[in-house]
């Protein structure tokens, strides 16, 4: 072997600052390159429905067309609890068989009176804030997945950031995003996050809008059609994602203002007030009824990181979050929300033994809710082990149910994915059997 | 690609410019933006331009505001700020009397206090590099304005802690962090004891404060790392910091390279002290902070070797924070990366009050105004609910229904929506002098004015569109002028305003 040719330093290190600076840029600029490439490779099918579906003010008609994928019409929320949620307050294993005793002894200032718990299946029982929820439990509507596994560190950020990256923290991408580039292209409206900007499961190449109000969803100024189109221009020809945004934002104007037609709840269901988390939800549901295109939208709620007096804090926001879940179905109806499923997660559940401030801090197994259509039936699925000292993971419930089974199952049961490798690259598929085809 | 300028940092900031003005042909600056060297630096190192206010040679202008800063520390930004607003100058317990005595102990009066002031500071304190780094650091070390338990000790948060130290050291500031009330109220330090350590702050110390995620810290040190600051608590009040052996966990506690026998609890507090300082002095907190500051001045993916160089001049300087910010000024990647970053929403609107060069009618009124109007953006400052703040990044607030948000805020404040509070720019303002004779001329002047640049052929036949005229109409035969601040705000809703 010869020596490598003397380089002079500066030059070589010009050129690993020159390259460092390229994949800045790539990842500067990511998505819109990759999208103009969908765009430019044809589709003219999808192009043209595309086109029909963000330029006229007629509903969106397509999902309901005749010979049309069943699968197409469904749509997936993603509810997350942003915290670290307490699962083990939520739906309570409240017999022998399933570690009571252990977590009487645990835990006594966590649980809840054992007089107020609503029975659920197999000696799980929920918190009695879950009553708004019961009727869809009686309906066949409600399931939950306890001890879901998450990121072994107990961080916020970290367990999120494993969650939503379906898995991937590595990736760049949102393991939402992977699965609207498996499901192909759709409408503007396709992907929604209710809330001031979008999660971390929504990072990546697949164009999304975030909302935090429908009913604010509108061009202002004189004219407001030709305001829109002139905003517009003014971006022509630029190469950033802020100009791809405004023209996403122009084209999705009218869109926004038939589903804004359907804000007024339906079916006598009454939303919360003065809560960001049922107005999230009454937005998704008025895009729903408004057949839009709707795909997989994303609502986050806030406040579950219980370190201190969780019994009050914790069993008050859950009846608000269930006030709102069941506001939400109410105003779909049984028969549209045969089309939604829901599913309710957090990044971590918490430690088993309560801490001495009437709270508990950062533990690991935790739990999904799923609600609405396609469920199998009501159920509390998947592993458990009956709780113990011995049975414990650092004081923790084990995580023995992988969240992206779950979530993959959704995807492929209700939203018509072929293939999860491109959603949840490493995961051998294990369906709990959870959701009907 | 561009041929990168090396050395990356010069020794002033203006050989960093001709540095990368020589390889002006290469720029890394996105279309339509151009190297505008005044607005670079004052929509970085500042809430964005005061109208087409020339501040000088980048050097001085910082040095000036370095001393400025100092001169103007806490809230002395803004004459008369703390007569309006007194809860910004008490003390824990005299805020928590003074609230008793108004009958309303428990209310937001001084946190909504601490908001208002900050965002007038932020839009009209002269000091804009001083509220830049305290904008950073409130959100770096945040403690959520109106979470519970700070009602009473919030303010003396932002005043002794973060305004305090912004420019001097960040183990000072850390230090006086986790002896905060607030803090402590916060990440429930206050109820950490030996019994069962609260794990809550001692986690966030590692994780959101100082050495970050990736140094390699595991579960028992985030658990010695809670017992260490067992003792640290509120007096019964809820207003005062307060050290108790009594909580105090003792024996050997180990955190990555911090150890200490931890025999007895009375010395518990300076053992503390200790780990606080080990901590601040970690080269992974110089990164993580170094990286911090690269996201917030230059771009969401600042080169590693300018984080290094960040992350050196922390160490060489005992953790102070204007050398860090001296070298940002200084590398050339700072002055190629004019437009690479997105204007956070709230950071939008003030931007806005700053180039239309709007001021308060009635301060408090003109104060509460801008409050009201981040209210629907999610971006409020010191709002931020969970404990890493806000992200500052494009992923986070790139968002359709921010963009139709922000577009609407700019026009209301051009329309002079909020006569009692904020003024309305006039049609002299707005042309840059008396009404030009023509569309095409009166367009250019707005341009200007507007987004400090001419502007290409393309943007200006997008308003011609808009106005439905052509470039030689008088402009006496126009709608341009009844509709003014309609044009106005269209550039406004351009990139040119939208980038940082």
């Amino acid at each position: 072997m010869n020596p490598p040719p003397a380089v002079d330093p500066l030059t070589r290190h010009a050129a690993e600052v020159g390259a460092a600076l390229e994949s800045q840029d790539q990842a500067w600029s990511k998505g819109f390159t990759r999208r103009r490439f969908i765009q430019g490779a044809g589709m003219v099918g999808v192009a043209a429905l595309g086109t029909q579906l963000v330029t006229t003010r007629a509903s969106f008609a397509a999902p309901t067309a005749a010979g049309a994928d069943p699968t197409s019409l469904n749509s997936m929320v993603v509810v997350f609890l942003r915290g670290g949620c307490d699962g083990l307050r939520v739906v309570v294993p409240n017999s022998s068989t399933l570690g009571f005793d252990h977590l009487a002894q645990a835990r006594p200032a966590l649980l809840p009176a054992a007089s107020t718990l609503l029975p659920l299946a197999d000696g799980w029982a929920a918190n009695a804030s879950l009553a708004p929820l019961m009727s869809l439990w009686n309906s066949g509507e409600l399931a939950f997945v306890p001890a879901v596994a998450t990121s072994p560190l107990r961080s916020h950020t970290t367990a999120a950031r494993y969650m939503e990256s379906g898995g991937q923290p590595t990736l760049t991408t949102g393991y939402l995003d992977r699965l609207l580039t498996t499901l192909g292209p759709g409408t503007t409206f396709r992907a929604v996050s209710a809330g001031y900007g979008q999660p971390d499961s929504f990072q990546g190449y697949e164009e999304k809008i975030a909302l935090d109000s429908l009913s604010a969803y509108s061009m202002p100024g004189w004219s407001t059609e030709d305001a829109a189109v002139a905003a517009e221009s003014l971006y022509r020809g630029l190469d950033m994602p802020l100009a791809s945004k405004v023209r996403d934002t122009v084209a999705s104007l009218a869109t926004a203002a038939t589903a804004r037609a359907q804000a007024t709840p339906a079916n006598g269901a009454v939303y919360p007030s003065n809560n960001s988390f049922a107005s999230g939800l009454r937005d998704i549901a008025a895009m729903l009824k408004a057949e839009v295109g709707l795909q997989v939208a994303t609502v986050d709620v806030g406040g579950f990181d219980t370190h201190t007096d969780e019994a009050n804090d914790l069993d008050r926001l859950l009846l608000s979050v269930s006030q709102s879940l069941a506001a939400f179905m109410t105003d779909l109806g049984p028969q549209r929300r045969s089309r939604v499923t829901v599913v309710v997660m957090s990044e971590f559940g918490r430690r088993v033994a309560q801490n001495a401030s009437g709270g508990s801090d950062h533990g690991f197994g935790g739990l999904m809710w799923l609600l609405g259509g396609g469920l199998t039936k009501s159920q509390v699925a998947g592993r458990w082990d009956q709780l113990s000292p011995t049975a414990l993971d650092q004081g923790d419930v084990r995580g023995l149910n992988s969240p992206f089974d779950v979530l993959g199952e959704v995807a492929t049961a209700r939203l018509g994915a072929g293939s999860l490798v491109t959603m949840f690259p490493d995961l051998a598929p294990a369906p709990l059997g959870l959701l009907r085809r | 690609m561009p041929s990168p300028a090396l050395p990356l940092i010069r020794a002033t900031a203006a050989n960093a410019i001709k540095a990368v003005t020589a390889s002006s042909p290469n720029s890394r600056i996105p279309k339509p933006l151009k190297f505008d060297q005044n607005r670079h630096l004052l929509s970085r190192f500042a809430f964005g331009p005061w109208g087409s206010d020339n501040p000088g040679t980048p050097d001085t202008w910082f040095e000036k505001q370095v001393v400025l800063g100092q001169k103007s520390a806490g809230y002395a930004g803004i004459a008369g700020l703390t007569d309006l607003y007194p809860y910004l100058l008490r003390p824990p317990a005299q805020t928590r009397a003074q609230l008793t005595a108004e009958g309303n102990l428990y209310g937001g009066t001084s946190q909504d206090q601490v908001l208002r002031a900050t965002l007038a500071l932020q839009a009209w304190s002269p000091a804009q590099l001083y509220e830049t780094v305290v904008d950073f650091f409130s959100n770096r070390l945040n403690v959520a304005n109106y979470s519970d338990g700070v009602w009473a000790n919030r303010a003396s948060y932002d005043r002794d802690v973060i305004r305090a130290n912004a420019f001097g050291t960040y183990r000072a500031m850390l230090t006086a962090a986790m002896k905060h009330p607030a803090m402590l109220m916060y990440l429930n330090g206050d109820v950490s004891t030996w019994v069962a350590p609260n794990e809550n702050l001692g986690r966030e110390l590692l994780e959101l404060h100082t050495v970050g995620i990736t140094a390699g810290y595991t579960q028992t040190d985030v658990v010695d790392s809670a017992r260490i600051l067992t003792g640290r608590g509120v007096d019964g009040r809820f207003s005062d910091y307060q050290w108790s052996n009594g909580a105090h966990s003792p024996g050997p506690v180990q955190v990555l390279g911090f150890t200490h026998a931890n025999a007895s609890t009375a010395t518990g507090e300076e053992m503390g002290d200790a780990y606080v300082a080990y901590l601040a002095t970690h080269p992974a907190t110089a990164t993580s902070l170094a990286r911090a500051l690269c996201v917030r001045f230059v771009s969401d993916t600042p080169s590693a070797e300018l984080v290094q160089a960040v992350a050196d001049t922390y160490l060489a300087n005992d953790t102070a924070i204007v050398p860090m910010l001296r070298t940002i000024l200084r590398s050339t990647e700072f002055w190629d990366s004019r437009g690479r970053k997105l204007r956070r929403p709230m950071e939008n609107v003030i931007a806005t009050v700053r180039q239309l060069k709007l001021t308060a009618v009635d301060l408090d009124k003109g104060a509460t105004a801008l409050a009201n109007l981040g209210s629907g953006l999610g971006n409020r400052p010191l709002q931020a609910a969970a404990p890493p703040g806000y992200a500052d990044t494009q992923q986070s607030w790139l968002s359709a229904g921010a963009l139709l948000r922000l577009w609407n805020a700019q026009l209301n404040l051009l329309n002079g929506a909020w006569p009692d509070s904020i003024t309305k720019p006039t049609p002299d303002f707005l042309y840059g002098g008396p009404a030009p004779a023509t569309v095409s001329v009166a367009l250019d002047a707005l341009a200007k004015t507007l987004i400090g640049t001419a502007m290409t052929t393309n943007e200006q036949n997008a308003l011609l569109e808009y106005l439905g005229e052509s470039p030689g109409l008088s402009l006496t035969r126009s709608k341009l002028p009844s509709i003014l601040p309609h044009v106005a705000a269209q550039l406004l809703h351009t990139a040119h305003h939208h980038l940082r």
